[in-house]
């Protein structure tokens, strides 16, 4: 056996992963982190614990680089934000119990956003399970509403092939979160099994043709179409596709909050985002269009608003690679099931609809934001403007949830959907630094910035100490107005202005704390000053903070209110505020 | 609306907790579950599963969340089949 010693010289208990003389046998935690290289996996995000300390042992001198986090919820969101960067699988990895626990928001968002992750979990020995043993929690049944698939392991020589199949599973047909329970006996003992090494490659979903036919003639027949781009199209990488088919007809095109990117933020046939919080043209286009060709969407209910007004006229092509969501929430005329591209790009456009086309841009154009708005303070949709423009390209930027996460997508410029990751499902507070971490990892060379709010920020602040830790040169903007923001907006518009605990004016100097995680941190709280500070801290080596305090009182505009049709929003004709 | 009553068939695999992967997707989809019943397949290694559900939903959508499932080889309802 090898002899292995502490730091401090101690010969330290032979563990069971410690291979002997011309043995070819490995542990099962060492056959895990040897599968998962053997998926091309480069990083992975955890926390070590109990459970799965048999891992962490393997991992050393594995070649597979680890970033430690300092909460579980921080490696699946940063797992999470990694794999929207890069479109490749995130992977992260907790102990048992509390450890499980904590992965479970940011697997959720990844069930919710259609996003590849593969979590491993340390379990407690398979004698141990059903006993209510130190750390149990019956990971493989909490986490079944929130996973595409998940493995209990129970025999060594599976490994192998569950770790080959999470990782396909987690990638094939719609993408999402695939969970590998590992009981501890299982880690420790040995197997001479090995990774596969060959792949079966599932063939690509096509659309059946007799659909497709019916897809041309609804097309032909349409004289006010509007597509409606959701996020399969980044996922499922049509984007290519998506722009040549829009390109194509000439055709007036909205966005989900995830669909943002799939047509360039400055694109001519660019409504905007739609729904709750879109923009007055993308929402009216939609309600006034004969045709709605959704591409990889699902009629999200805050895209719909009040579902039995939406796009009253339209009749309605989707195109999907999963078949529950065909039907789902809108009847579909046509459903064009399969691989995005192949589909687009068999699609004929609808033609002569130029008068059509003008009259949406036209609304577009005379609709637009304005951002000059009164007053002294910093206006934050002028702020992300400016910010946005400010960044080279290929830039990423992460956001939390709220007001600010609004304004990203109202006001951000994004290229490419990849460039711009928001929890748009789940809606999870604490998504941006993590993400941003993930983000970072994944594409190294890339400005990575999150836009986060006072109320988010100290969700998941402790990743400050991931990012000082690897030096990663995440920019972390802090949008301070001192409340829970869209709570506040909320209660004061739909609650008779009754606010219930969304006051945050006991909120911690920020700055300070960054400088604690040694991040340094800059201040902005008058607009005279944006241009200045903007480009001081994105100049910063290394990660940098920026504390903006902005007026309690501002709101996101427009807004459909609750239960309304998307043509009765309100506010944002002129951009003005509240 | 009314409620209905459907039957769903399903062969699946008979691997860890699968009847409670599928009773979940039932019930988060909208469904109730009143009867069940789970026989050894005649494909070794499958179970055979009849589960009526009322709901005021239509059993299609669910048919094909159902479909979705890892471990489902096929599923019916009615004259909805996979």
């Amino acid at each position: 056996m090898h002899s292995r010693r502490s730091s401090h010289g101690v010969p330290l208990l032979a563990l069971a992963d410690a291979p002997a003389r011309g043995e070819v046998a490995v542990t099962g935690a060492r056959l895990l982190v040897d599968a998962v290289l053997a998926e091309g996996v480069e990083v992975v995000f955890g926390y070590p614990g109990g459970a799965i300390m048999p891992v962490y042992d393997a991992l050393l001198g594995s070649g597979l680089r680890h970033i430690l986090v300092r909460h579980e919820q921080g490696a699946a969101l940063a797992a999470n934000g990694y794999a929207r960067a890069t479109g490749r699988v995130g992977v992260c990895m907790a102990t048992s119990g509390p450890g499980a626990a904590n992965l479970l928001t940011g697997i959720a968002d990844a069930h919710l956003d259609s996003v590849p992750v593969v979590a491993i979990t340390g379990q407690v020995p398979s004698a141990l399970l059903g006993t209510d043993a130190f750390q149990e929690l019956d990971v493989l049944g909490v986490f079944l509403p929130v996973v595409k698939h998940s493995f209990l392991v129970r025999d060594v020589a599976d490994l192998p092939l569950v770790v080959a199949e999470a990782f396909r599973v987690a990638k094939h047909g719609r993408p999402g979160p695939v969970l590998v329970d590992l009981p501890k006996d299982i880690a420790l003992q040995r197997t001479s099994a090995r990774p596969l090494t060959t792949r079966v490659t599932p063939p690509a979903q096509r659309c059946d043709r007799a659909q497709l036919e019916a897809a041309r003639d609804l097309n032909a027949a349409s004289r006010r179409p509007v597509v409606y781009g959701g996020g399969g199209i980044g996922l499922g990488g049509a984007v290519d596709a998506f722009r040549a088919f829009v390109e194509r007809g000439g055709l007036p095109t909205v966005l989900t909050l995830k669909g943002l990117g799939a047509l360039d933020s400055r694109h001519p046939l660019l409504l905007g985002m739609l729904g709750m919080h879109g923009s007055r043209a993308a929402n009216l286009a939609v309600q006034e269009c004969d045709l709605l060709v959704a591409v990889g969407a699902r009629f999200d209910d805050r895209v719909t608003s009040a579902l039995d007004t939406f796009a009253p006229d339209a009749r309605v092509l989707h195109l999907d690679i999963d078949p529950a969501e065909m039907h789902k929430r809108r009847h579909a005329d046509v459903a064009l099931l399969g691989e995005l591209a192949p589909a687009l790009a068999a699609l004929p456009a609808p033609n002569d609809i130029a008068g059509w086309r003008d009259r949406c841009v036209t609304r577009r154009e005379a609709t637009r934001p304005r951002y000059d708005a009164p007053g002294d303070g910093v206006y934050a949709p002028a702020l992300i403007r400016r910010l946005c423009e400010l960044l080279p390209a290929g830039a990423v930027v992460t956001c939390d949830v709220g007001q600010h996460q609004m304004w990203v997508a109202q006001h951000g410029l994004f290229a490419r959907p990849e460039h711009h990751l928001s929890s748009g499902g789940l809606g999870t507070m604490g998504f941006g630094l993590p993400a941003a971490i993930g983000a970072q990892l994944g594409r190294p060379d890339a400005t990575v910035v999150t836009v986060s709010g006072d109320g988010s920020f100290l969700m998941n602040v402790q990743e400050l100490a991931t990012v000082a830790r690897y030096g990663l040169p995440v920019k972390i903007m802090v949008i301070d107005n001192q409340a829970l923001g869209m709570v506040r907006q909320w209660q004061t518009l739909f609650f008779a202005d009754r606010q219930s605990e969304v006051d945050l004016s006991d909120n911690p100097d920020f700055g300070a704390v960054a400088r604690a995680f040694r991040v340094p941190a800059f201040a902005l709280h008058e607009r005279d000053q944006v241009e200045p500070t903007l480009r001081a801290w994105l100049a910063t080596p290394g990660p940098a903070l920026l504390h903006v305090r902005i007026d309690p009182r501002a709101n996101v505009w427009p807004l459909v209110p609750p239960n309304a049709s998307n043509r009765d929003m309100v506010g944002g004709t002129d951009g003005d505020d509240a | 609306m009314a409620t209905t009553r459907s039957e769903l068939r399903l062969v699946v695999r008979r691997v860890e907790s699968v009847l409670v992967r599928v009773l979940g997707v039932v019930v988060r989809r909208g469904f109730e579950p009143v009867r069940m019943t789970a026989v050894e397949g005649r494909v070794p290694g499958t179970f055979e599963l009849a589960i009526t559900v009322e709901s005021e939903r239509p059993p299609a959508v669910l048919v094909r969340h159902l479909a979705n499932l890892y471990d489902v080889d096929q599923v019916a309802a009615s004259d909805h089949e996979r």
